[in-house]
Order: structure tokens, then sequence, then C-alpha cells
């Protein structure tokens, strides 16, 4: 068990003044069997007076809003503490939507031809399989920022060869569901300083098990989960809508520290 | 036919102004055309339509009632009636609808099923359409044309009338309705069934509106009014397609859904008609399996039958398929609208097989059928009748209970070696009249 203080925040600059703000946050972390969340703050600005909850399919919690006045800045800060046990691991069956192809975890020739590939190796129980898989395509990416962007599938990142947490987490997906295995796609927050995160969970038969694709490792206490669902596309941390400027920019900072 | 329809071009004429058209794309590009009205009805008798009512309502409600199953329990999985990876690998099944049950418990309110008749006067279900089944409004305003040009045939013959659409539409609007006025939800006047979409508002008196119209609060879905306030909305009719139907939800590019409102309907505040995600029922690989709904759920022998269909996904019926497809028609369970569709007569030697290579490899993707040589329509074409097929697309409604529509749209394929009659492919169509004894 370790207790772990974390912040995050998002900072949305428009080109010029936007109305009919309309969004949806995924940002609030939310206790669970692995984590337990303590006095959680979440900030948003400009003043979130139009604010609810909401909960979508996947079982996320979800922080709409509309703001209508005009605004050319958006954002959201996020804080509090987590106690968060040593193995991650959260009791549940997976529903047999997490056990095929979503929009982002296509697979293509080139996914399809590398799972044949590692295929005769794959032995074992769906957690060895899994990391043998893991291991595999750790071996075969290159970890480079700039290369792909939110919107990237896992086709096109396999076939670059290179792209960050979110395109080894959906390649990973891919193939591991080529394989039979249930598992699902998670943002959050890790010890790395900077940005947000994204690794995944396989759910063995009794409970979802915690993978990092892009540290090639089973996840341990240094997460903090925020969503997830079947790929990015399912829970993005943040989406949003608006009338005016199409130029925007955006800043993110997370921290995690233990306590 | 005691006394025909006269004054078939006037009628034409009137129809044309009224903006009765439908949109067809071709080679990528978007074209509005006259959607060409035939005076000869399509005539059916009293006792065809009952047994067709009977089964109509009891295919709709295995559907609701399978909709329901799959995004909640999915016992007919669990019992193996249905093959796990043809409910979550169709495009039609939305993750984002899991665990949703919608109010009444309906899903699919109104459904357009469309049928043929075979020469020996039998009824095959050719596909179902439960996601936004157009086209009710062309029968209804073309009988309202035909009573003012031609009032005699309506005293001469026995025909139900057709006008109670609206009210049967009303109804279930009003019966699914969590509180709040009624809307229709258009794309805009650009799109290729606009006139229907006004139609259907000024006959129910429900609100015609455009997505700007709507917002979303506190997981409630209101109308902006005139005046700067808002009315509270309880159902939403809606004409756009479940993908643009809410950009934080669905499609991000959409600019012709409303943010938010699939949280309103997830809490319950708001009805959707038709329910998103419905395509999971009407995907022609699940075609297939309604007979075994049917029993599966009602306990009931299907009354209408499926066109004979072969799933390549079963090993049976790949080699039938593969040793037949010469003489069947081949699917593409992922196309719509009449697209997608190949027949094994039509094809050379070498394209039988590519098609067979195909159909081994994507065993998931096709569906074959057998041809059913249905019935010829008269038609009317340049003053002279021609014999031409025709499809009959008929409206069952479900609020609280379930309602056959007394008439239907008849749609005619205008070139004479075509069996495809979809309206997207540029056919005409015709009313629809059901006898009343």
């Amino acid at each position: 068990m370790k207790r772990l203080w974390f912040e995050y925040k998002t900072a949305l600059s428009f080109g010029g003044e936007v109305t009919s703000h309309c969004f949806s946050l995924r940002c609030l972390p939310v206790s669970d069997n692995r984590q337990l969340i303590c006095e959680p703050q979440c900030v948003i600005s400009p003043d979130g007076r139009g604010v609810w909850f909401s909960r979508d399919s996947f079982g996320n919690s979800v922080l709409c809003g509309r703001i209508s006045e005009g605004h050319d800045s958006f954002s959201f800060k996020v804080k509090g503490t987590a106690q968060v046990k040593r193995d991650y691991k959260i009791p549940g069956t997976a529903s047999a939507l997490y056990g095929y192809e979503s929009p982002m975890t296509r697979a293509g020739d080139g996914i399809r031809s590398f799972y044949a590939e590692i295929l005769p190796e794959l032995c074992g129980d769906v957690l060895r399989r899994a990391m043998l898989i893991s291991d595999r395509l750790y071996g075969l990416m290159r970890y480079e920022k700039g290369v792909t962007t939110v919107r990237t599938d896992a086709e096109t990142a396999y076939e670059l060869g290179a792209g960050v947490c979110q395109d080894y987490a959906h390649i990973f997906l891919a193939l591991c569901r080529l394989n039979g295995i249930r598992c699902r796609y998670v943002s959050g927050l890790a010890y790395q300083n900077g940005e947000t995160h994204a690794w995944t969970e396989i759910n063995d038969g009794n409970s979802w098990i915690g993978i990092d694709p892009t540290n090639n490792c089973i996840c341990g206490e240094k997460y903090i989960k925020l969503c997830h669902g079947r790929d990015y596309s399912d829970c993005p941390i943040e989406r949003g809508l608006y009338i005016g400027s199409s130029f925007c920019t955006q800043e993110i900072y997370s921290k995690v520290e233990e306590l | 036919m005691n006394t025909p329809v006269v004054n078939a071009k006037e009628i034409n004429k009137l129809l044309a102004r009224y903006g009765v058209k439908f949109g067809i794309y071709k080679h990528g590009e978007f074209k509005e055309q006259l959607f060409p009205f035939d005076a000869i009805p399509r005539v059916i008798s009293a006792e065809d339509f009952r047994q067709m009512e009977k089964g109509l309502i009891q295919r709709v409600d295995a559907l609701n009632l399978f909709l329901k199953d799959i995004y909640t329990d999915k016992k007919i999985i669990k019992d193996k009636i249905i093959p796990e990876e043809f409910v979550f690998i169709s495009k039609g099944y939305l993750a984002q609808c899991e665990g949703v049950v919608p109010s009444k418990g309906i899903y699919s309110h109104i459904s357009g099923i469309d049928l043929v008749q075979a020469k020996d006067g039998t009824w095959y279900i050719l596909e179902d359409n439960l996601r936004i089944p157009s086209g009710a409004s062309y029968p209804l305003i073309a009988r309202e044309l035909c009573r003012m040009a031609s009032p005699w045939a309506f005293r001469d013959n026995d025909i139900v009338d057709n006008r109670n659409y609206a009210k049967l539409l009303k109804d279930t609007m009003d019966y699914v309705n969590c509180g709040g006025i009624n809307v229709i939800l258009t794309p805009g006047r650009f799109n290729a069934a606009y006139f229907e979409h006004s139609y259907l508002a000024e006959k129910t008196g429900a609100i015609l509106v455009e997505n700007t119209d709507l917002f979303v609060e506190n997981n409630i879905l209101y109308m902006k009014d005139f005046q700067g306030g808002k009315t509270r909305v309880g159902a939403v009719y809606r004409r756009i397609s479940d993908e643009y139907l809410d950009p934080l939800t669905f499609l991000p590019e959409s600019l012709i859904g409303v943010p938010h409102i699939m949280d309103a309907y997830r809490a319950g505040n708001t009805a959707i008609i038709n329910a998103p995600g419905n395509g999971v029922a009407d995907d022609k690989g699940i075609y297939y399996f309604v007979p075994k709904m049917i029993r599966y759920y009602l306990g009931e022998e299907p009354i209408l039958k499926n066109a004979p269909t072969y799933l390549p996904f079963y090993d049976e019926d790949r080699k039938y398929v593969l040793d037949n497809l010469q003489k069947l028609v081949v699917k593409d369970v992922s196309e719509a609208g009449g697209y997608g569709v190949v027949f094994g007569r039509d094809m050379s030697a070498e394209e039988l097989e590519k098609w067979r290579k195909l159909i081994t490899k994507e065993s998931r993707r096709f569906i074959a059928q057998e041809v059913i040589d249905f019935i010829d329509l008269a038609v009317v074409d340049n003053d002279e009748t021609v014999m031409r097929k025709a499809d009959l697309r008929a409206f069952v409604l479900s609020g609280e209970t379930t309602r056959v529509w007394a008439s239907g749209l008849t749609r005619f394929s205008r070139n004479p070696d075509s069996f495809v009659v979809n309206s997207s492919q540029g056919g005409g169509f015709k009313d629809t009249w059901v006898l009343s004894h």
C-alpha cells in the first residue's frame, strides 16, 4: 500500500472567443477495489456553474458541462490523495464487448502478420500470454513523441513502428483480442511527471490485471486510474465542442508523488 | 379495381411542388431527384393483410426483445442461439449504449419492414429497418392528392383509410415521452428526406427542430424558445443517424448532433426514437437469426418467412453457397440501401471465382440468399402499362401496443431487368391499398 499525492491540470487556449462550449471530462479518479481516492478536488475555469455528473456505458463517471458565454481559455485542475494497493487487481468479469476489435484497435494486415509470427510462442494462462505479447511488442516498437496523434489507430502506429503510450496500448489490445483475451484501455496518471499515461487491463476471468505495454511490465502501485474503455476513443479525458476559432493550444501538467 | 385513380400527371406535378424528393449518392456526388409516383395502387386483400399484420407484430416484438437482451443480459448469446461474434462485430452494435434501457423498454418504435410477394402469393421478409426507416410520408401525401384528383376512386373501392399514421406516430411519441414536448430533429433542409420531416411534424404536432435549437443541462434536454427561455423535451424523433447524434459520444466531427443528448437519454430523461444502437438488430447478418429469435423470446413459430438465407460463417452453408453461387444473390452485411448486392447469375466465370475466394476469406461479411421470383406489378411508363418488380415497406409502430399501419410504401424498379427496388437506386413508388373486406 502506498499513499500518493496527485495533481493534474489541462489548460486550453483558444485563438479567440468561443461560445456554446460543451464538454465531457473523465478527469476524476474514482475509488475502486485497488485505489482509494481521498479528498479529490476539481476546479473548472471559467467558473463551472453549469456542471453536472453523468455515467457512460463503460462505467466511467463523467463530468459534463456547458458554458454558453464567450471565453478564450478553459482549464480544469484535479488534485487529491490516493491510497493504492500493491497488486493491480480489480475483481470482476469482462463483458464480451472487450473481446472484439474496436474502432482504434482494428487489426490490419500488419498486426495480423505480426500476430501470426508470435503465435507459436504464446502459451500458458492469460497473464503469461499477455506478458509474452507485451514483451514482443516492446522489442518491436520505439518510443517517440510527435510521430502519432491521439487519433492514430493501432494498425497505423504498428506500421510506423513508433509512438507513445496510447499507441503501445492500442497495438497491445489488438494483439490480445486476436488471442481471445478480453482487455481494455486505461487512461490515468503515473509516476512519470508531466503527462498523463495510458496502459491496459486484461481480464483473467476473475479480475482485471493492469499491464503497462509502454514499460513492458505488470502495473504496480504507482498508477492512478481515471477511466477505461475499449480504446482511447471511448474514454478521452477531455472531449469538447464549441463555436469559434479552430485554433487551440493545449497544456497538460501532471504530478504524482509518494507521501 | 372498380374505379381507377386518374390525373396521375397532375399528381406528380403537385408532388414535385411539395418537394417530395429523394437524394441519391452516386460516384461520390449527391443528387436530389423526384420520386416518381405511379397511380396504379398495390392492392392487398383484407385477409392477406390480417395475416401479414399478425406476422409483422410478432417479428417486431421479437426484435424489440432482442435489442433489450443484447444491451442488457445477453441471454440469447449465453443460450447459444446467436454466436457472440455476430453481435459484437456488427457495425450496428454500439458499446456506448451498453446497459441502457430506454423509456418503456422500447427500442424500435418505428420499424420499416421490407417484404416481397412471391408468384405463389407467399410474402417474404426481405429486410428489417429499425434505425430511421423513411418513406411513410410518401404514400400519405400521395393518398391525399389522389383523393382530390380522383375522389370517385375512394368512393367506389373499399379502402382502409390510411390517414391515421400521424395518430399512430403521435401515440407512440406520447407513450415513451419522459416529460416535456415531442420534437422531430432534422439535419436540415438539405437532407433528402426533409419533406418527410416537415410533413410528419405538421401532422403530429411535434416541433421540427435542428440541433442548434436543442441543448442539455443537468442531463435534461431542452429546446430554446423564442423568448430566450427553455422548454423541456421528453421525446425526440431524430432523423439523423446514430454516429452523428452526439459529438461527445460518437463522431466528434459531427456538426448536426446535440452534445450530451446521450447523457440525457442514459439518465432516462428523454426518449430517443428510434433508440441508438438498433443497427445490431437489422444487420443483414442478424436477419438470418430473426426466426430463431421469435421462437426463443416468444415461443411461437414465425408467421412470416425469411427469404432462404445462408451464412457462409457456417461450414455447411458456406459449402452450399460456393457450390451454388451462380443462382444466389450475395449481400454485404455492412452496406445499406441496395448497395453491396450482387447476383451470381450476372457474374462471369472469373468473377464467380473471385467472389468464392472473397466469401471464403471474409465469411462473416456476406450473406447469400435464394433469388425470390417475386410478382411484377403494373406500372404506367410513357402511357404504356408495363410490368415491373416491386416490394413493400410496411410500417410497424410500437407504443403501448404494437400496431401495423394499414398502408405502406410500395416501391418499384423502373428498370425492367432490375430486382433492386430501393429508392436510393432511382425507383418509383405507389400507394398501397388495404381493402376493408
